[in-house]
């Protein structure tokens, strides 16, 4: 029992620090269509109350870098400003699935073909969606709310007192909700448990992976990073439909925020509705997009994060629980909790002590001023400036693209480095060594992928190639190692024999693994210098 | 008290609705185990997995030769399909040049798309195939030393 609580505890705080860069955004976008954009700005950018709003919807949510738990203060906004329904729900599903850094990676996982129809599939299930949930609410255009005229520096600190009062208060409880659905997975699926439950030819796939997704919260970037795993390994197409679609774009909060804003009844038949369209248009494509010369390894390691991170007969203590916190949360994420934690105590400072400043700003009238504009100091429109905060947002998206995926060439001095930990962890049988770098080193591989076709607008088949083959053969390496791991313990053992024979086997194959990822770096670089 | 009714109303249909959800997550994970690591299953190789360039030659000679007396041998078929679409890889796991990589791949493709589509018959695109076999011998070599992949 205290195995299952801590793993759940385990991924409860590990998706908390994923989510935390994508909730700060969220905020920030509610904040800007409030105090800026205002109700009429921001129903223009929702494509207004027409047929254009689904469409319209579902391409602002690509654009923006917001997750399924980052999308719920937006989503507060547009309901409060009585945006249309179908285009909320179109938003909440669209917004998390796909940003500009995730797409970007998408496409080098398999042909690109296959994520650009994801893409558009999303866009079909939205608008179907949408219009069913229109009428299901029936829905009538209402009174827009009176925006806030706060101006200058006061609208500023608004701005961010009510990003923190949102996140203590009802964005909080949401995340947490959402949070849950990790708690629940960690706590009720066994250490590497889902690891052969979405074969290629397996007809429950689909199915399967879209029950589990329900409960799932994946960032965007996550999600991708599993899809790739999950064509690497041959896995059902179907199955990664669905975990893009009920993984990434829908979570606990999203249905209770849902369900307590439009009543029960109709959320329930529109997650049918929806649960049906996805699993429909997941077998509709599961034999077609089956990636031609993989084959499939009869497991996936995709979903290793969703199932506990501890054995059940491994000793539980706080040192270990956090030990391995602090191994699997990154630098980034790391500075992202500490925000959120500031946030979160600012936001409770709030609540106690600014509410009513905040609301004697909201409401107060601003008398014209009689300042003389010349130059650069002109009044500007909230609209213009809500709206050159968004289109600043997608631009530092497109910058951040390039900064997250740098030159070829910084990337391979990267890989040099990282391979060189891993060849020296496998030869010194420093094998923690050798497993801590594995990963960091297939990342980088992606990289190198994206950067190269980012800067060149091409990515040679060759060049995929041969990073598909470093993936292989890492991964191969990964399993070498734990088999030699296991060997080794066992070799100390009853069966001793045998078990020495299985370790001599297992060392002549990493270091045979050893020497091909060594030559495949010298490919490597000549392939993409 | 009416209020209270209402949102007792409001929230007993919810915990039903998660209790179904709970339930049907739980009920589809019933029969999943635990493993002992996360990489205790291994990547099996296919057994006509090639082992280098001059085998994947020799292998769809085999298959070729099959077929021509049993044109319906659906295994050997798919086998000599399977060949086709892995020797891009293994040729990528040789010193062998991009440049003529790229010409061993362009075939590969052309091939693989007219087996898997079906759309024109063995017996048309055999001299392809043989032509294919050709440039993989004469690929294998040029290499420098014998390359191998696992």
């Amino acid at each position: 029992m205290d195995v299952m609580l801590a793993g759940g505890f385990m991924r409860f705080v590990q998706g908390l620090a994923s989510a935390a860069p994508t909730m700060i955004v969220g905020l920030f976008i509610a904040g800007l269509l409030r105090y800026y954009l205002g109700t009429a700005g921001t129903l223009r950018l929702f494509g207004g109350n027409g047929w254009r709003s689904l469409p319209q919807s579902w391409l602002i949510g690509m654009l923006l870098p917001v997750c399924s738990i980052g999308v719920i203060p937006i989503l507060r906004e547009m309901k409060r400003m009585g945006i249309r329904p179908g285009a909320i729900t179109a938003f909440a599903l669209s917004a998390p699935l796909f940003n500009p850094l995730s797409l970007l990676y998408g496409l080098t996982l398999t042909r690109p073909y296959v994520i650009i129809g994801f893409a558009l599939a999303s866009l079909a299930v939205v608008t179907a969606l949408g219009m069913v949930w229109d009428r299901l609410t029936s829905w009538k255009p209402m009174e827009p709310p009176k925006d806030p005229e706060v101006i200058g520096l006061r609208r500023v600190a608004l701005t961010f007192f009510y990003m923190a009062r949102e996140l203590c208060g009802p964005t909080g409880g949401l995340t947490i909700v959402a949070l849950l659905g990790l708690f629940l997975l960690g706590f009720l699926l066994p250490h590497g448990a889902l690891q052969s439950s979405v074969e290629q030819l397996d007809p429950l796939a689909p199915l399967k992976m879209a029950v589990v997704a329900i409960p799932i919260y994946a960032p965007p970037m996550l999600t991708m990073s599993q899809l790739g795993m999950m064509f690497a390994h041959g896995n059902s197409p179907g199955a990664a439909f669905c975990l893009l679609l009920l993984g990434t774009g829908v979570n606990f909060a999203t249905l209770w925020w849902i369900a307590s804003n439009y009543g029960i009844k109709p959320t329930l038949t529109w997650f049918t509705v929806l649960f049906l369209v996805i699993v429909g248009f997941a077998y509709a494509v599961d034999r077609p997009l089956i990636p031609p010369g993989v084959e499939p390894a009869g497991h996936t390691h995709a979903f290793d994060v969703y199932t506990n991170p501890l054995h059940s007969s491994q000793g539980i203590t706080a040192d270990v629980v956090f030990s391995k916190l602090a191994e699997s949360i990154g630098v980034v994420d790391r500075i992202g909790v500490g925000v959120l934690l500031v946030m979160a105590i600012f936001g409770w400072v709030v609540r106690l002590r600014l509410q009513g400043w905040m609301k004697r700003q909201e409401t107060e009238k601003i008398e014209a001023t009689s300042t003389k504009q010349s130059g650069w100091n002109r009044a500007v429109s909230p609209r213009a400036v809500g709206i050159t905060c968004l289109a600043g947002l997608v631009a530092f998206s497109v910058v951040a693209c390039y900064a997250y995926y740098p030159s070829p060439r910084e990337v391979l001095e990267e890989m040099r480095l990282a391979r060189t930990e891993v060849l020296s962890g496998a030869t010194s049988r420093d094998y923690k060594r050798a497993l801590l770098w594995i990963p960091i080193l297939e990342e980088w591989s992606r990289k190198l992928e994206v950067g190269y076709a980012l800067r060149s607008f091409d990515l040679r088949p060759y060049q995929q190639m041969q990073a598909h083959l470093l993936r292989k053969k890492l991964e191969l390496l990964e399993h070498a190692i734990e088999h030699a791991s296991l060997a080794s313990e066992q070799a100390k053992g009853i069966a001793a024999s045998k078990s020495e024979i299985d370790l001599d086997q297992e060392l002549r194959e990493i270091d045979q693994l050893r020497s091909d990822i060594s030559s495949n770096g010298q490919r490597l670089s000549r392939a993409f210098r | 008290m009416n209020q209270s009714q209402t949102f007792l109303r409001k929230v007993f249909p919810i915990r039903r609705w998660w209790s179904f959800i709970l339930l049907l997550t739980a009920s589809s994970l019933g029969c999943v185990a635990e493993k002992e690591s996360l990489h205790e299953m291994d990547h099996e190789l296919p057994p006509h997995w090639p082992q280098s360039m001059e085998d994947a030659a020799q292998k769809i000679e085999q298959r070729l030769g099959l077929l021509e007396t049993k044109e319906s041998l659906e295994t050997t078929r798919e086998e000599l399909s399977d060949l086709i679409t892995w020797v891009p890889e293994v040729a990528a796991d040789t010193d062998l040049p991009e440049l003529e990589w790229v010409s061993i791949y362009e075939l590969s493709e052309t091939l693989r798309h007219h087996l898997s589509a079906k759309d024109i018959s063995l017996s048309d695109c055999r001299e392809d195939i043989e032509r294919f076999v050709i440039l993989l011998r004469e690929s294998h070599a040029k290499l420098p030393a014998t390359n191998t992949i696992n």
